[in-house]
């Protein structure tokens, strides 16, 4: 056990694991209720939001034959866990017909998704909040902040980590194999009601993937797709290998920021007046 | 059949994206990451081959339709 995990607010697996359950508890676990029940409030804001434009229709996408009790753990939304269940045991699959769909299911799906990559991110601040020695901070980027940033643009939580060269390759090979994957399958991977589970890999790789489906998603196919099953496999690998740059991002992040730390509130702040 | 040429193409693309990625998640020094990729392609075509090459095997032999 380092000096970090000695003098820290609370056990950073704890936090974490409570932060994946319900958003913010684990910050307030940590002695931040503040915080934690603003997170709350935005995460499962987010989540609300989508599952009133999407009318809690987002599991309907599956084939019947795709849907069963683990199938919302393939999915983003598996981020925000009490949400997820409840989304379940609300609106479920749906009833035994098709009907249509609401007018923004596709936003609302998409809010419900990030609701969860969110929750990941807020859960990554918990566990450095907890091994963080109370009444300091740290001078280097939050990890937090810089997994989100790697969600928002693959690469990007390395270039604010300094670490140019990773972030170049890590935006040339995620949003590289989105687009390449786009160009192969003619936009059918930009679609999640016609590629469920790809798409939610997709999802991970955040705005290049988000962007080509603004533009392009949903479009009709028109011709044979030749190689439209390797470009659903670019789309969603391209999304899962950017799970590993958050991995590495948060990793090396928290180390530095454990490493580089000085009291929360300057010398002359604390004398009284 | 044709087809092959561009399959492989693609496999190798892929594959060059997965182990750039892993490499760098491995090793945390760049100049380190970047002399392992070669040696770690070579290990993923292996691999790869021989899964291949045993799904080949079990389409002709346990998993046959005929």
């Amino acid at each position: 056990m380092d000096a970090a995990q000695r003098t820290g607010r609370g056990d950073a697996n704890v936090a974490a694991a409570l932060t994946w359950v319900v958003p913010g508890a684990g910050h307030v676990y940590l002695g931040a209720p503040i915080f934690g029940i603003a997170a709350f409030l935005v995460v499962t804001g987010l989540y609300v939001l989508g599952i009133r434009l999407s009318g809690g229709m987002a599991f309907e996408f599956l084939q019947t034959d795709l849907r069963s009790l683990i199938a919302p753990v393939l999915t983003p939304e598996v981020g925000n866990l009490s949400a997820v269940i409840w989304h379940m045991r609300t609106y479920g699959f749906g009833p035994p017909f098709p009907r249509p769909w609401p007018e923004h299911i596709e936003l609302g799906t998409f809010l419900t998704a990030a609701s969860g990559v969110l929750n990941v991110c807020l859960a990554c601040k918990a566990h450095f909040d907890a091994r963080l020695p109370r009444g300091m901070r740290s001078t280097r980027p939050a990890p937090g902040l810089l997994v989100l940033a790697g969600w928002v643009l693959p690469g990007l939580g390395h270039w604010l980590q300094g670490r140019r060269l990773r972030g170049v390759l890590v935006f040339s090979c995620v949003a590289g194999f989105v687009a390449l994957g786009t160009a192969l399958a003619q936009g059918a991977n930009l679609d999640r009601e016609r590629h469920f589970y790809y798409w939610s890999a997709q999802f991970l790789a955040g705005s290049p993937a988000w962007i080509l489906e603004a533009f392009w998603g949903g479009e009709l196919v028109r011709s044979d797709l030749r190689y439209g099953d390797a470009g659903l496999a670019f789309g969603a690998v391209g999304g899962l290998l950017n799970i590993l740059a958050w991995l590495d991002v948060y990793g090396s992040g928290e180390r530095e920021a454990l490493a580089h730390l000085e009291p929360a509130e300057p010398p002359a702040a604390r004398v009284p007046a | 059949m044709s087809d092959l040429p561009i399959h492989l193409l693609l496999f190798a693309l892929m594959g060059v994206g997965i182990v750039v990625l892993a490499s760098f998640y491995s090793e945390p020094e760049d100049c380190k990451a970047l002399a392992a990729i070669p040696r770690r392609f070579v290990a993923f075509v292996i691999g790869c081959g021989i899964v291949a090459l045993l799904l080949v095997l079990a389409q002709y032999t346990v998993a046959s339709v005929r």
